[in-house]
């Protein structure tokens, strides 16, 4: 329910901002006036991103053919510290940052 | 030569690798250095982490930028959404004295600081403010006149726009497409957002506002998109795609090209439209450049 709450409220505030235009207010009103479960579907994405991040260091994961490409390419090889980001995942559930 | 922190962004690794080898090759002839910071994760995403789980947002963020830090350089991604997270977490922190003593003590645990000590700065504002239009139109070997786009500019762009363009009206993509050779059109949707963000909760919705935003462009005379976004272009470039498939609901449409702001200044500078990647893309170019001479 609590983030229930917030996700609304984020959604207000997107709504409020001038520079965000028409659409996006609009489809942010569109999900504010219902009772759909819109909001299950968004939250079950942001968890899904957020798993992602905590395995692989990225939300979108790298495949083999794109790192073989960066290869060709001659980039630096990206290397994820996931033992850091698993430990502030952890410690995120327990803590709070809010203002 | 000035150096900056790199900071590719998962969505150009993961989808755009041509995308950071531009950024580097072209900041590289402009006299740049960029370094990778080592360990670095996910920005983390601006639109539903924070809404998720602010706490996480801050503290992976400011981890992030904790490593920029202990390099003691400035950092620079070529996504505006990486940006947008790293300024919000930024300027809050250096803010707001109490959520960064909270955000310390989380990475107090894994042994790093957040301290506030340096910026990140997009592509797009290095190349419009430090390098400038003219420097780069300098670097100009073959114009690129007979492409007319219509800018996106996209959502996250206008986190830091605000810091050195015109919100309402802004001329930092303007002026750097007239500084090799387009024509840009202005056209009544331009700020209208990709809407990436909400495919998994409205995909019609989010297919429906593309077209009307696609046919914008058309109306107004655009024969490609310029944007710096590469979730945005991921959504422009793939949903005109999808938009053809389902032909029965919008009727036939001819997509537009969709183009980085660094693959056409790459073109410019004389490198070929496969050095800058463009066969990764979903909707052709290659009917479009050759009419203007490019190969």
């Amino acid at each position: 329910m609590h983030q229930r709450k917030k996700f609304f409220k984020a959604l207000r505030n997107l709504k409020s901002d001038e520079i965000r235009t028409k659409p996006i207010s609009s489809f942010f009103s569109s999900i504010l006036d219902s009772e759909n479960l819109m909001f299950n579907e968004f939250v079950v994405y942001s968890r899904e991103l957020f798993n992602n991040i905590i395995d692989f260091g990225v939300t979108v994961p790298i495949p083999s053919y794109q790192i073989k490409k960066r290869e060709r390419l001659g980039l630096q090889p990206l290397n994820f510290d996931n033992k850091e980001i698993r430990k502030l995942a952890e410690l995120t559930k327990l803590g709070s940052v809010d203002q | 030569m000035k150096e900056y922190a790199f900071f590719p962004g998962c969505a150009i690794a993961s989808r755009y690798p041509f995308y950071e080898f531009l950024v580097t090759k072209i900041l590289n002839s402009f006299g740049y250095s960029l370094k990778y910071p080592e360990s670095v994760t996910c920005c983390p995403e601006p639109v539903s982490m924070p809404i998720l789980n602010e706490a996480a947002w801050y503290a992976i963020g400011a981890r992030n930028l904790a490593i920029a830090e202990q390099m003691g350089l400035d950092l620079l991604s070529g996504c505006p959404g990486c940006i947008n997270t790293f300024l919000r977490i930024n300027n809050t922190l250096c803010s707001d004295e109490f959520l960064k003593g909270n955000v310390n003590n989380l990475l107090k645990q894994i042994d790093r600081k957040f301290e506030g000590t340096i910026k990140a700065w997009s592509l797009l504002r290095v190349l419009f403010e430090e390098i400038g239009p003219t420097t780069i139109s300098e670097k100009v070997s073959r114009p690129l006149h007979g492409l007319k786009a219509a800018i996106h500019y996209g959502c996250h762009s206008f986190e830091e726009l605000g810091e050195y363009d015109d919100l309402e009206n802004p001329q930092s993509l303007y002026e750097l497409s007239k500084a090799i050779g387009i024509d840009v059109v202005s056209y009544p949707s331009e700020k209208v957002c990709c809407l990436s963000f909400a495919n998994p909760i409205d995909r019609d919705y989010v297919l429906d506002i593309l077209y009307e935003k696609i046919q914008d462009m058309k109306k107004s005379g655009a024969n490609c998109i310029l944007l710096m976004c590469p979730t945005c272009h991921w959504q422009i470039d793939m949903g005109q795609i999808v938009i053809e498939i389902e032909e029965e609901k919008y009727g036939e449409l001819e997509p537009l090209p969709v183009f980085f702001y660094p693959q056409l200044l790459g073109i410019a500078m004389g490198m070929s439209s496969s050095d800058v990647g463009l066969q990764d893309h979903e909707v052709e170019s290659t009917d479009l450049l050759e009419s203007i001479g490019i190969s």
